[in-house]
């Protein structure tokens, strides 16, 4: 608190030119004095410049209450196709296992859609989808074993739980060694929408009983 | 991570504009900003708001929440008045200090103490990452009440909190069953009620109101953003579409019905992957 003087001055002088901008929306100014210019009549008046009695600054306002905290109902993908290369698979929601992985359904042949992320469909963020290429409760392959040969431009169609069809077009095929994958920028919850799905490649290595790559696909909305 | 305010001295500058601008939704504070949010917890007590001297929230109403406000780091004046008081000159909490470092995300609760009178707190608002698939509980006691326990359905996960202190969980995402009971007991004052502490978020929970006058209430914030990525996608678990290399360790049947495929595979793998 000791620092308070030289701060609130900087501080002042920072925002004294953005006050102009926080007019809009003011609902009323409240106690109009007799020599008060007049109040701003509609929301979109160009403001006087005021000396006598600023508008309220525009302060969002909420209310606390419990039931505004319902979880967010984002409508779920249930299946992936691509018709290209007769990819299909149904979609389960998923989560992280406890070693901080992402969750990946134990059948090869269904895709785990990462539910903390956006949904296929939503206007923001990254919808992440990935499948196991092969595995043990699969005891072979699983159709995302032909995620690689995927080509820019092929469609990629998701369909939602209320019957919904998003459709993606594939703009990048990476594949990356394991240590190399920036997964924040995977796993992006602003920004553009798209579609990343996600699979194993490379060389496997046996102690580790693990995939030395990962293969990254990513689509963008069709139309948008 | 709490402060106690106490009064100091006299509202700041006269003739500053409005302090309390620039309002933006952000979540954390860039630079040399600082994150303020508002609660009112004052049972029964519409108000207005003065910072710096300059009316910033007309007719605040008890449960309400104002901001999240991204404002230069410094110190804030804050005086609390009656809604229909003609300035600040007869606050009825403050003038208070909020000292906002930069980077730094804060909530200024009005609310009761223990014993009934009104005060204001300067939480700092826990806006540290969480793990992958977690989300963060603060629970925070700014109720007329003696110490209290949280109860997550029988269990009580925080024991003992009093005003104006505050406990934070990182938890599983999901819906925590929780109700406030009087400390070592399990009868609730409040709730119990379905709290949705969801991913990467810090779901913060107040207890506010009057044991007394029989109008305790849960008042909720929430700080979106603070949510890590998984650290890996582990999609395979035998080989069977690896590319080059995998000759020796060939574990029966199921690869040779899968050779086709994993030709293919190893030819994108050799065009597309940098040399290991």
């Amino acid at each position: 608190m000791s620092r308070s003087t030289t701060r609130r001055g900087r501080a002042a002088a920072a925002v004294i030119s953005a006050t102009v901008l926080v007019l809009a929306g003011c609902s009323s100014t409240q106690d109009d004095t007799a020599d008060a210019p007049a109040p701003v009549t509609s929301p979109t008046a160009e403001p006087e410049p005021e000396e006598t009695r600023p508008p309220l600054p525009d302060v969002p306002v909420q209310s606390t209450d419990l039931e505004a905290l319902a979880a967010s109902a984002a409508v779920e993908p249930t299946s992936l196709t691509i018709p290209a290369l007769d990819i299909s698979l149904p979609i389960d929601p998923v989560g992280v296992e406890e070693d901080g992985q992402m969750e990946i359904p134990p059948l090869a042949e269904r895709a785990g859609w990462y539910r903390y992320g956006a949904s296929p469909g939503e206007e923001d963020g990254t919808a992440v989808v990935a499948a196991h290429v092969d595995s043990v409760a699969s005891a072979g392959m699983g159709p995302f074993a032909k995620l690689m040969d995927v080509e820019e431009g092929d469609t990629v169609e998701v369909t939602l739980a209320d019957g919904a069809t998003v459709e993606y077009s594939v703009t990048d095929v990476t594949v990356l060694a394991k240590p190399q994958v920036t997964w924040p920028e995977v796993f992006v919850r602003d920004g553009e929408h798209r579609l990343v799905l996600v699979t194993c490649g490379g060389t496997f290595e046996r102690e580790a009983r693990s995939y030395t790559d990962n293969v990254i696909v990513t689509a963008v909305p069709v139309g948008a | 991570m709490r402060t106690r305010l106490f009064s100091a001295g006299t509202a700041g500058a006269a003739g500053l504009a409005l302090a309390m601008v620039a309002a933006a939704p952000a979540t954390a504070a860039t630079d040399d900003m600082a994150m303020l949010s508002v609660l009112h917890g004052v049972p029964d007590l519409t108000v207005d708001v003065y910072v710096d001297g300059e009316l910033t929230l007309d007719d605040f109403e008890p449960g309400d929440l104002a901001g999240p406000l991204e404002l230069p780091a410094g110190t804030y004046s804050v005086a609390i008045t009656a809604a229909d008081a003609a300035d600040d000159s007869e606050p009825a909490i403050g003038p208070i200090d909020l000292p906002l470092e930069a980077g730094m995300n804060y909530t200024a609760a009005a609310h009761l103490t223990a014993e009934g009178e009104p005060t204001a707190s300067l939480f700092t608002n826990d806006i540290s990452a969480t793990e992958a698939g977690e989300g963060r509980l603060t629970v925070r006691h700014a109720a007329a009440a003696p110490a209290v326990d949280i109860l997550a359905g029988e269990d009580a996960v925080i024991t003992n909190l009093s005003n104006p202190d505050e406990e934070i969980l990182n938890l599983p995402a999901g819906t925590v069953p929780a109700a406030v009971a009087a400390t070592g007991t399990t009868e609730p004052v409040i709730g119990p009620a379905d709290v949705n502490v969801a991913e990467g978020v810090n779901t913060i929970v107040y207890a506010w109101g009057s044991l007394e006058d029989d109008n305790l209430d849960l008042a909720v914030q929430t700080i979106e953003g603070l949510h890590s990525s998984p650290s890996g996608v582990p999609s395979g678990e035998l080989g069977l579409a690896a590319g080059s290399s995998t000759a020796p360790w060939l574990i029966g049947g199921a690869l040779l019905l899968a050779a086709g495929g994993a030709t293919l595979v190893v030819r994108r793998q050799q065009l597309a992957t940098a040399n290991r």
